[in-house]
């Protein structure tokens, strides 16, 4: 069955959430630091529950630690924005393992993203480079 | 099956609505035993904590929470402008002198006719910081909610009068209702100041003397409030269902407890009057009529929360994974 996902107001770059924003998108940017890593963990590869978790925690040095019923509650969301889809799932010791993988619409969210974020450091890199005293360490 | 793998199934099927465990027990049980260290017997506190919150998310997702939570939030907008506004009109009578013909002392705070001048002053300046400063706005209402409850006993103490129960219970669940706000827009942030100075305006002509809280002034004053609300949040309810949204319509819900409370004494005299036109307002039958309010008006939300969740089909694109909820949605995403 050919699938087309509710797409609302994603391509509004830096579009905040607020009540009249509400109706239009389920996922509010800036997005929240685990939905981020949570994309860029899929942006890899389609990966399963345990593999998300385990991404999440290493692409953060450990300081993200998702739990299942926050894992699954996220990815219900992203699914619902379309952001995630389902890939394949697989039996593995006799449990399920459903993988999910990046969609095409979740793809360019994260590249807005990271491009909105990496404006922001650029500007906070330049004006700390004007401040002696914070610059010691910085190349 | 392992026992600590029964017993992640327990807590899931404890916490989770059917037809999400249907669709994702396995998944999660899965994950939990994946993560488990070698040894592990039973979930941690934090597994119990963890599930007990992704159960509740998904029983609000099973009832269309798409349109529950933005109509939480515009409910909760709602009733911080009309607790500013009622904030705003209670301080204009803290503040009118008493009477020309009361010859007799009356104890008073300052130049204010009692402690509500305090618990007015804290609702105002909520306000404001909801309106400039929504980072501190939560904390600001906290305070003002504090002060609201606080004013009961300090009364008691002192000995100085403090507004009626019937004026502070409803500023008291306005006041919660507005914790529910959320992140707002300028123009959606600076409404509720826009009503306090409305009502202040309209109101002071109104109030020469320091008797606003009671008599037929006060209970105008409530009545005519909570009916404003009430047309208010109808019309939203209209206009937004009218184009398919139905956030106004569980906004209207949310909020008919608050109206309840807000319109205590109007209700009251109809349920206790008789045909002659008379009443018996008192404090037991105030008492009755709010906990028939309060119940009512979260019986009714239950009911429509409950008859939205039997009327919407809840089913996953098999292709993408993607929710499909209702037959129109269905036609219309998915070919």
């Amino acid at each position: 069955m050919a699938c087309t996902p509710v797409q609302l107001g994603h391509s509004l770059a830096g579009f905040h959430y607020t009540l009249a924003a509400d109706i239009l998108r389920d996922v509010e940017t800036p997005l929240r630091e685990p939905t981020f890593l949570i994309l860029t963990a899929l942006a890899g590869e389609p990966l399963h529950g345990y593999g998300l978790i385990t991404e999440v925690s290493r692409l953060s040095d450990g300081r993200v630690t998702l739990r299942p019923g926050t894992l699954y509650g996220a990815l219900d969301r992203l699914v619902d924005a379309g952001l995630v889809e389902v890939d394949h799932e697989e039996v593995v010791d006799s449990r399920l393992r459903r993988y999910y993988r990046l969609s095409e619409q979740g793809g360019q969210t994260l590249v807005e993203e990271t491009e909105r974020m990496r404006r922001n450091v650029e500007a906070a890199t330049e004006r700390l480079r004007k401040i002696p005293r914070l610059n010691e360490g910085w190349a | 099956m392992s026992t600590l793998e029964h017993r992640y199934q327990l807590l899931v099927r404890l916490f989770y609505p059917a037809g999400y465990r249907h669709e994702r027990e396995a998944e999660i049980v899965g994950t939990y035993l994946e993560l488990a260290p070698p040894g592990k017997r039973r979930p941690s506190p934090r597994d119990v904590a963890d599930l007990a919150t992704g159960g509740a998310r998904q029983h609000l997702r099973a009832t269309e929470v798409t349109e529950l939570r933005p109509g939480l939030r515009l409910a909760g907008l709602l009733a911080m402008a009309t607790a500013t506004a009622l904030a705003a009109i209670w301080a204009v009578v803290e503040s009118a002198p008493l009477p020309p013909d009361i010859t007799w002392e009356i104890p008073r705070f300052g130049p204010f006719s009692s402690l509500g001048a305090i618990v007015w002053a804290v609702w105002l300046l909520a306000a404001f910081l909801f309106s400039v400063r929504p980072q501190w706005s939560r904390a600001a209402i906290g305070v003002a909610l504090l002060a609201t409850v606080a004013v009961v006993p300090l009364s008691a103490v002192t000995g100085v009068y403090r507004p009626p129960l019937y004026v502070l219970l409803p500023q008291f669940a306005l006041g919660f209702l507005a914790l529910g706000t959320g992140r707002l827009s300028l123009i959606e942030r600076l409404l509720p100041l826009a009503a306090g100075a409305a009502a202040a305006a309209i109101s002071r002509p109104g109030f020469d003397y320091a008797i606003g809280y009671l008599g037929e002034s006060g209970t105008y004053t409530m009545t005519a409030t909570g009916l404003i609300l009430l047309a208010v949040a109808i019309a939203i309810a209209v206009g937004l269902g009218v184009t398919g949204h139905g956030r106004g319509g569980w906004a209207l819900l949310i909020l008919l407890g608050p109206i309840g409370l807000i319109t205590l004494q109007e209700l009251t005299r109809t349920l206790t009057g008789n045909l002659y036109g008379e009443w018996n307002v008192t404090y037991s039958s105030l008492a009755a009529t709010a906990v028939l309010v309060t119940v009512a008006g979260a019986g009714l939300l239950l009911l429509a929360l409950g008859l939205q969740r039997r009327l919407t089909v809840h089913t996953r694109c098999e292709a993408c994974g993607s929710p499909v909820r209702g037959a129109q949605r269905y036609d219309r995403t998915h070919t």
